[in-house]
């Protein structure tokens, strides 16, 4: 594992900062995701009608 | 009206002492108004400048004036359309949802005017000022500092009016519409105010703090996101509620939005460096920028057929209802501008398509697809609303629909053919490796039909937004302003959940926990490295899976609290933007381009600065790069592959992201200077077939040479290293230079004042990718000038 890591960082040390990147944005959308998931029905679907319920006066 | 809302379903809103309130809203719509109908006048103008400066691409003889040159005019253009037009068109969108959505009027009427007359202010300043010259010559932010100083206290006045409402509002969960309105209010903020940063040196003339590939970085950096922040996420906004609202039926799937909201947020930050692919920008950032760009795919087309799908059930509708016919196509010309995005991102297609017409095609689609659609529906929904009427003529309105789509399908379509002719016409090479169009005027003339159908097609749908404001106005006129009133039922304020509850939330411990591992495992030994690599998993994945046994119930409590404190969502929004811009812009700064070949990178002179101020005022680098990139076709045609070292003391960077000419970046001593005179006094005359304006006014406009020195001193501020006395001596050194300049041109005949830009500019050019230790250019001599220009 130590001599891939080398090699893959021989070109830049910068390489770190593209794969933080991507564990960053992979754990970040991997939780948005489950917890999108998991929300009750019931309250997407009062959310999801806000916008039909302004309370506008016809 | 409104005669009850929704029974409390969680603990989130659960009622603490107190009964509910009935509250009676008067809606602010005249600041709507006001918005619309500057959105509408602008769109006419940025359009009719777009069909000038096509007509000029065509017929340059129409560059009539200095004022009135492609040069100057393209960035009016720009700006028109995406500051006055689409700014105007999502500050009336966002005012008029985000009012409904979250049931509170907008605290401030004063803060709405000052908005609204600080933004028409700041438009006709740019219209005022760009013509004439200022500019700092980087494109979407060319404007000069005291103006880009004001857009910052507009956006300030406009922010605090938004988050205001929000703090005021009677319905605590925040609509994912108003999400894409925060992530654009903060992220517009930091990028408008780290791309202007520069060093003043006069009323009206600055240079950026960043020089070459810090600065091209930056730039992209803004302009990619600029594209994102002002142009995708707010309109996505206008989307989400502008939507379901005229299809009377909700968003197709609100789980599937919010997951498209932290996904293009996250991603789209980072993906930036793609328009530099190939260039003289590090590896690493270039693979960045591609991997995010593809990555984008993703989250884009979730947004699309999220909208698209909001019509299932509702597509009888879109047959005769102009506002939904005009949402439909724009959502479907988002997916086809986002999908051609990233694949215009890969490396090898990039290759072939920057610099070409195909770039132009792809930010047409968009603009004119996505953004000039989105606006049309949403004005043909609003207008009537607005004024207590129906709309005067569903009639013209279909027209504009169709007039309008075959005017898009007209410019896209030329600039896709115009851009693949020209990318394939630079690169291809005969049996025996040689350019097959070595001369640059070949490609330029094999696109003029292109352009003219590119013409057509602008016309075409400059036509449609007229019948739009003809339509508009008469709805207006047959109706009546009209301020709309509402009562709302407002529940008891729950008690709020302490910040730290979310701050300190699940997500946020096992989200920092894995990313500190997961530093560890990237900076980690032969032995510990697999170690972290596997902790890392162990603990991401183990508490996810803890979390779903755990919390089996389902409630999820967590995003939820989120979107009931806008502060805190707004600060985790922050962190997803500053994430990629921090990790791309700062290893950009810290790195220092280093010079090959032990050649020194030349340090402008006083007289060379000044004609780069001319270059930049006339705005040459629209139509002209400075950067070639390491392919076979590109050096044989200009020379060596450009570094990074030989732009570091440009403020601001001179890539480019066009090539109507050819490139500049090796222009000096290519040419006597006695031919760039004839060149710029006639093109035509000097290379058959050039579209490029004539400049006779370079020899009447003077050179100040003693506001050279604060210039020089401007710059040594940024970083070029001169001496004290480089800048003392700055306006003497520059009409030595000068008087050399000259001298050669008198030598072919060619009499021009010492103090003219003339002077100046071929000073300039003629430095171009020249070493520091370089002998001076070759000597003029006309008569083999003429036939060596391959412009």
């Amino acid at each position: 594992m130590g001599r891939l890591m080398n090699e893959l960082f021989h070109g830049s040390p910068l390489l770190a900062w593209p794969i933080l990147a991507l564990a960053l944005f992979g754990a970040t959308f991997l939780t948005i995701t489950v917890r999108a998931i998991r929300r009750p029905k019931a309250v997407v679907q009062r959310e999801a009608a806000l916008p039909l319920d302004d309370g506008e006066s016809p | 009206m409104s005669t009850g809302v929704p029974p409390l379903d969680d603990a989130t809103t659960a009622p603490v002492a107190g009964p509910a309130q009935r509250r009676h809203i008067v809606y602010n719509d005249w600041v709507v108004r006001w918005f619309v109908g500057a959105s509408v006048g602008w769109a006419l103008v940025a359009l009719l400048l777009g069909a000038v400066i096509a007509l000029e691409l065509v017929v340059p003889g129409v560059n009539v004036h200095k004022f009135l040159s492609y040069g100057r005019l393209r960035p009016l253009h720009t700006n028109a359309a995406i500051f006055a037009f689409v700014g105007n068109m999502i500050f009336a969108g966002i005012y008029y949802s985000t009012q409904r959505l979250v049931k509170a009027r907008l605290p401030s009427d004063l803060l709405a005017k000052i908005h609204f007359f600080g933004w028409q202010a700041i438009i006709v300043a740019a219209a005022v000022s760009l013509p004439l010259g200022f500019t700092q010559g980087k494109e979407y932010a060319e404007l000069e500092w005291p103006i880009d100083v004001t857009i910052a206290v507009v956006w300030i006045v406009f922010a605090i009016n938004f988050f205001w409402t929000l703090r005021r509002r009677a319905e605590k969960h925040l609509y994912v519409a108003v999400w894409f309105y925060i992530a654009t209010i903060i992220t517009v903020a930091i990028l408008h105010v780290v791309n202007a940063l520069v060093i003043p040196v006069g009323p009206l003339k600055s240079y950026s703090i960043f020089g070459g590939a810090q600065d091209a970085l930056v730039q992209w950096w803004y302009g990619h996101n600029a594209v994102a922040f002002f142009l995708t996420t707010p309109v996505l906004g206008i989307m989400y509620y502008f939507l379901p609202k005229a299809a009377d039926r909700p968003v197709f799937s609100y789980r599937l939005s919010i997951v498209h909201f932290w996904a293009l947020v996250f991603v789209y930050i980072w993906a930036g460096p793609h328009h530099l692919l190939n260039t003289a920008l590090p590896e690493w950032a270039q693979s960045l920028g591609m991997i995010f760009s593809i990555m984008l795919w993703a989250p884009s087309w979730g947004g699309m057929l999220n909208g698209l799908f909001t019509l299932r059930g509702a597509w009888h509708k879109v047959r005769v209802d102009p506002v939904l016919k005009f949402f439909a196509a724009g959502v479907t010309f988002y997916g086809m501008a986002t999908f051609e995005g990233p694949l215009l991102s890969i490396r090898s297609v990039s290759g072939l398509a920057h610099y070409t017409d195909w770039i132009i095609g792809h930010v047409h689609a968009g603009a004119l697809g996505w953004n000039g659609f989105m606006a049309a529906g949403m004005f043909y929904f609003l207008v009537p609303k607005l004024f207590g009427t129906k709309l005067w003529s569903a009639k013209l309105a279909n027209a504009h629909f169709w007039i309008g789509t075959v005017g898009i399908l007209f410019y896209v379509v030329s600039m896709w053919v115009s851009g693949v002719t020209q990318g394939l016409m630079w690169r291809a090479v005969d049996q025996g490796g040689a350019l097959t169009y070595p001369s640059f005027i070949e490609t330029v003339i094999a696109l003029k039909p292109m352009y003219v159908t590119r013409l057509a097609g602008g016309l075409l749908y400059l036509a449609g937004m007229v019948m739009m404001a003809y339509n508009l106005y008469r709805t207006a006129k047959q109706g009546h302003a009209v301020e709309a009133e509402a009562i709302v039922v407002v529940p008891p304020r729950p008690a709020d959940v302490p910040w730290s509850t979310l701050a300190l939330g699940k997500p946020i411990i096992i989200a920092a926990m894995v990313l500190v591992l997961g530093g560890l495992f990237v900076t980690g030994n032969a032995v510990t490295t697999p170690v972290w690599l596997v902790a890392t998993f162990l603990v991401g994945g183990g508490a996810l899976f803890v979390h779903w046994i755990v919390d089996a119930s389902g409630e999820g409590t967590w995003h939820r609290l989120l979107e009931g404190r806008a502060l805190i969502f707004t600060g985790l929004t922050v962190l997803a933007v500053l994430a990629g811009g921090i990790a791309e812009i700062v290893p950009a700064i810290l790195v220092t381009p280093h010079e090959k070949r032990g050649v020194e990178t030349r340090v402008p002179t006083g007289l060379e600065i000044e004609g780069r101020d001319v270059y930049l005022r006339e705005g040459c680098y629209t139509c002209h790069s400075q950067m070639i990139r390491p392919m076979a076709f590109e050096t044989a045609r200009y020379g060596e592959p450009s570094t990074m070292a030989e732009s570091k003391f440009d403020h601001p960077f001179q890539w480019g992201s066009k090539r109507t000419g050819p490139d500049l970046a090796r222009e000096g001593g290519k040419n006597p200077s006695a031919w760039h005179y004839e060149h710029f006094m006639d093109p035509p005359a000097i290379t058959p077939g050039s579209i490029m304006p004539p400049y006779q006014h370079f020899i009447s406009d003077r050179v100040d040479f003693d506001g050279i020195e604060s210039k020089l001193r401007g710059l040594r501020a940024v970083g070029v290293p001169y001496s004290v006395e480089d800048v003392q001596r700055a306006g003497a050194n520059a009409r030595k230079q000068a008087e050399t300049v000259r001298e050669d041109l008198v030598a072919n005949g060619i009499d021009v004042p010492v103090d003219s830009e003339m002077v100046a500019i071929i000073a300039y050019l003629q430095s171009l990718g020249v070493p520091a230790e370089a002998p001076a250019p070759p000597p003029a001599d006309t008569s083999s000038a003429a036939s060596s220009g391959g412009h």
